[in-house]
């Protein structure tokens, strides 16, 4: 009993930091990944085409490699360091590593890519009578988007997000892969140092705990989106 | 001197000439009907003066307003609008109830109004629901006019479609504009539905409201307008009273359009 409490309580300290970087990708890949929409829908054609070509080399790419390629070349060319945090604070400092940040770039940048096609979909299924009906009452194009259009969107991309957002929280284990400690990293170290296999596989209950969570979440989302028809 | 004037209006879209030099004319308050076969330029010359489309030359001037070719997109937010637009499919917003659908261009440009003057931020904000308060209040009697004081809190999806018409119809009042256009109003309805709708619009006429309505309701054309307009060929083929046109037409277009139209009744 004292091992399992002991395991459970590593994984739950590495499940952190793998949530933490579930997290804060979406934090930056959500608003990240509507700009990227935004340009590769623009009618300046040297901006379109190079939307369309960065999309294609994030989603044509294997993330593990693009972790890699983020966390390694920058201190290669001498371009410059990923910072280290000095704020005192012990768990953030342990958390929030030079690694960690190198990882959420590297996340951040291919989920916006993913996210950009999701909403690129969604906006451009809305029937244009939407943004000829907020034209002809007098309303910005601006004000289309954000008061008439952006809703509509949402509630069109609730699926597929859900899929790639679900996708992500098990995708962050190729943190581990520059060393970052998630709970893959705990569940492993277990089996180098203590020879036992059950933790890691231990771990994935806690994805799928996870992921129960978020379909929950999503499905009352869709729910609370289902009072009008798009 | 008229209220709206349409000079020369040329629309092409690539090769197809669409509007082959539209010209007439209309008074303040009067009703125009715009008839004819699909496909002769009747909702494009629609779209042109609700700057939906952007005509290739001519010129639209509304009272002393230049609209085409000069005054595009530097719209005045203080003015009120000269055109509304009413679609054939509704073009409603399916997220807001018939209530938020009406007050959302109102709020839309108070808040564009405000911004203009120099307020302090809360200051505006606080003005800001003011004038939400008003413009729920205006938006309330515009559904009540159009017989739909017991539906503003409906989504569009919980409405039929002659009920969706009349809230887009509320929706176009919102803002008052000098002109209010409609698109083939009924022709998305099932025909038990229409009349609701032209009840609605013959209702804005006695009021005094100067609309133009593209229609292929030639009865209704006949009611309620105080000029038709028959189009053939990007063209009006035939301007004048509804009697003129519709019961002693000269052109003998309209003449084949109206007979084929009897026959087909």
């Amino acid at each position: 009993m004292g091992v399992f409490l002991e395991v459970t309580s590593q994984l739950a300290v590495g499940f952190t930091t793998s949530v933490l970087l579930f997290l804060l990708t979406l934090v930056f890949a959500l608003p990240l990944g509507l700009l990227m929409s935004f340009c590769s829908m623009s009618r300046f054609a040297p901006l379109r085409v190079f939307t369309k070509l960065v999309v294609w080399v994030l989603r044509g790419t294997p993330l593990m490699l693009q972790i890699f390629v983020i966390f390694y070349v920058p201190g290669l060319l001498n371009l410059f360091n990923w910072p280290t945090m000095n704020t005192g604070w012990a768990w953030f400092d342990k958390t929030i590593t030079t690694r960690f940040i190198a990882a959420l770039v590297a996340f951040a940048i291919n989920y916006a890519a993913y996210f950009s096609e999701i909403f690129r979909g969604g906006i451009q299924s809305i029937p244009k009578g939407q943004y000829e009906a907020g034209q002809v009452l007098g309303m910005t194009k601006g004000a289309i988007f954000s008061k008439i259009v952006f809703m509509q969107v949402v509630k069109r991309i609730v699926p597929p997000m859900s899929n790639e957002i679900i996708t992500l929280i098990k995708d962050t284990s190729l943190a581990n892969t520059i060393s970052v400690l998630d709970i893959i990293f705990y569940g492993k170290e277990f089996m180098l140092t203590d020879g036992l296999i059950w933790p890691i596989f231990y771990a994935g209950a806690f994805y799928l705990i996870f992921v129960g969570l978020l379909t929950i979440l999503f499905g009352y989302i869709e729910k609370k989106l289902s009072y009008y028809k798009v | 001197m008229a209220f709206l004037e349409v000079k020369n209006l040329i629309k092409n879209f690539g090769e197809t000439k669409v509007l082959k030099g539209v010209n007439f004319r209309l008074d303040k308050g009067e009703v125009l009907s715009i008839i004819g076969s699909s496909g002769n330029g009747k909702t494009t010359l629609l779209r042109c003066l609700n700057n939906l489309e952007t005509a290739d030359s001519g010129e639209i001037t509304v009272g002393d307003k230049m609209i085409f070719p000069s005054l595009h997109d530097k719209e005045d937010v203080l003015q009120p609008l000269t055109f509304g637009m009413v679609f054939q499919s509704f073009n409603l917003f399916p997220q807001y109830s018939a209530l938020e659908n009406v007050t959302l261009a109102m709020n839309a440009r108070a808040e564009r109004v405000l911004k203009k003057n120099k307020l302090k931020f809360f200051e505006r904000r606080l003005k800001l629901k003011e004038i939400k308060i008003e413009n729920k209040a205006k938006a309330e009697e515009l559904l009540t006019r159009v017989g739909l004081q017991d539906k503003m809190n409906n989504y569009p999806c919980e409405l039929s479609g002659g009920q969706c018409q009349r809230v887009a119809i509320a929706r176009a009042l919102a803002l008052s504009p000098e002109i209010l256009c409609f698109d083939e109003p009924t022709s998305a309805l099932d025909p038990e539905l229409t009349g609701e709708v032209l009840k609605v619009i013959k209702a804005l006429r006695d009021e005094g409201h100067t609309m133009i309505i593209v229609t292929h309701e030639i009865e209704f054309a006949k009611n309620v307008s105080d000029k038709v307009m028959f189009m053939a060929d990007g063209q009006v083929a035939e301007f004048g009273t509804p009697s003129d046109v519709l019961v002693n037409p000269k052109n003998e277009l309209t003449k084949q359009f109206l007979q084929s139209f009897l026959e087909n009744k």
